[in-house]
């Protein structure tokens, strides 16, 4: 037997559309319109295969919460393979339960709310890449985009919470770094080291 | 019989000591060691500050924000105060990216001083000052933020400088 038969995260990249709820589009943006257009933007940096970013769009519920969704009818006739960023995002649209994704005045971060999550997103570069970027072992600066951070928070921290996996500290194997450096090697960016804290 | 009356008297001692010697500190560092703010010497800097150490042992001061940019602000309608340091505790999950412990040591009797650098902080007017940790001990500080930052978001680890440190405030300037 495959051992990665049994992780959950190969199974729902073979077959995303599948974790599809009818009633869930349990992506919420939160905040004013200008935030959660931003919210929008650096999600959908993750779908990053060409058309991918289009399938999705937000909509209002009876309750006044935008979320995003995916627009199967399209999606279903977008052929070939997806990005890993697309089936991640449209597995945590799919989840019963919520993501909420929100702008932060500081660094970025997920918390977690019984099996639910909120991804907050720094509005700006936080201090620390500002006084301190990213570098690889010879010193070059390694890119840290807020799509990148976003897909960090959400599809790393807040999905795995949804999925039920516990991975709530970043560090050197923790599966959200992994999933990180899946996502930059998509978006063609090198990997964020190790011992970068 | 003695050892039966005196263990719990030496338990409740023994528990109250840390107690003790943790709160000493930090009143002492509070009025033993001083912040003070005016313009900026460097061009473009937001203002100059200066830290005199008048104890008799080194202290630190966590550094990472110290130079700018501003962990935080506090704004009101007249005064600005920029944090270089988490000032109260607030449990939550790691941030994307927790930066370096840093300490600077500021010898006893020593002074040391420096610029601080923001361009995203605007004062208009309005009086500003700037708030810093400082400690007298450097190697509990790294371990306690590692271990917040295990801590299945019960700790932030930006919660270990709060503990390690007394939060000093500056003078209050004018900077227009």
């Amino acid at each position: 037997m495959n051992p990665q038969s049994l992780n959950k995260h190969v199974y729902a990249y073979n077959n995303p559309l599948r974790y599809i709820d009818p009633d869930g589009h349990e992506v919420v943006l939160a905040g004013s319109a200008e935030d959660q257009s931003e919210e929008k933007k650096r999600l959908l940096s993750n779908a990053s295969k060409k058309g991918e970013a289009a399938l999705f769009r937000t909509t209002t519920d009876k309750n006044g919460k935008t979320n995003l969704v995916l627009d199967k009818a399209a999606a279903a006739n977008l052929k070939g393979t997806h990005s890993q960023g697309y089936n991640m995002l449209v597995q945590t649209i799919g989840s019963k339960n919520t993501v909420t994704v929100q702008m932060s005045n500081f660094d970025s971060q997920t918390s977690y709310q019984a099996g639910n999550a909120i991804a907050s997103l720094g509005r700006n570069v936080a201090g620390i890449d500002r006084v301190a970027p990213m570098r690889d072992s010879v010193g070059n600066i390694i890119p840290n985009p807020f799509g990148i951070i976003a897909g960090h928070e959400v599809l790393g921290h807040a999905r795995l919470h949804l999925l039920g996996i516990s991975d709530y500290a970043d560090g050197p194997g923790s599966k959200t770094f992994q999933i990180e450096n899946q996502l930059r090697k998509e978006q063609g960016l090198p990997p964020r080291p190790d011992d970068v804290p | 019989m003695t050892r039966l009356v005196l263990g719990p008297i030496i338990l409740s001692l023994l528990l109250l000591t840390p107690r003790l010697t943790d709160a000493q500190p930090r009143k002492i560092l509070k009025t033993a060691v001083i912040m003070e703010i005016a313009r900026p010497i460097q061009e473009g800097a937001l203002l100059h500050w200066r830290i005199t150490n008048n104890l008799d042992v080194a202290v630190y001061v966590y550094d990472f924000y110290l130079w700018g940019p501003a962990y935080h602000i506090e704004q009101s309608a007249d005064k600005v105060t920029i944090d270089s340091t988490p000032v109260t505790e607030s449990p939550g999950c790691p941030p994307n990216r927790f930066p370096p412990l840093l300490l600077l040591i500021v010898g006893p009797g020593r002074t040391i001083e420096g610029d601080f650098t923001d361009a995203a902080v605007s004062v208009q007017g309005r009086s500003v000052s700037l708030r810093v940790a400082v400690g007298e001990n450097p190697y509990t500080v790294v371990e306690e933020a590692k271990q917040f930052a295990k801590s299945k978001c019960k700790h932030s680890p930006y919660d270990a400088i709060v503990r390690w440190g007394a939060i000093l405030e500056s003078n209050a300037i004018q900077l227009q």
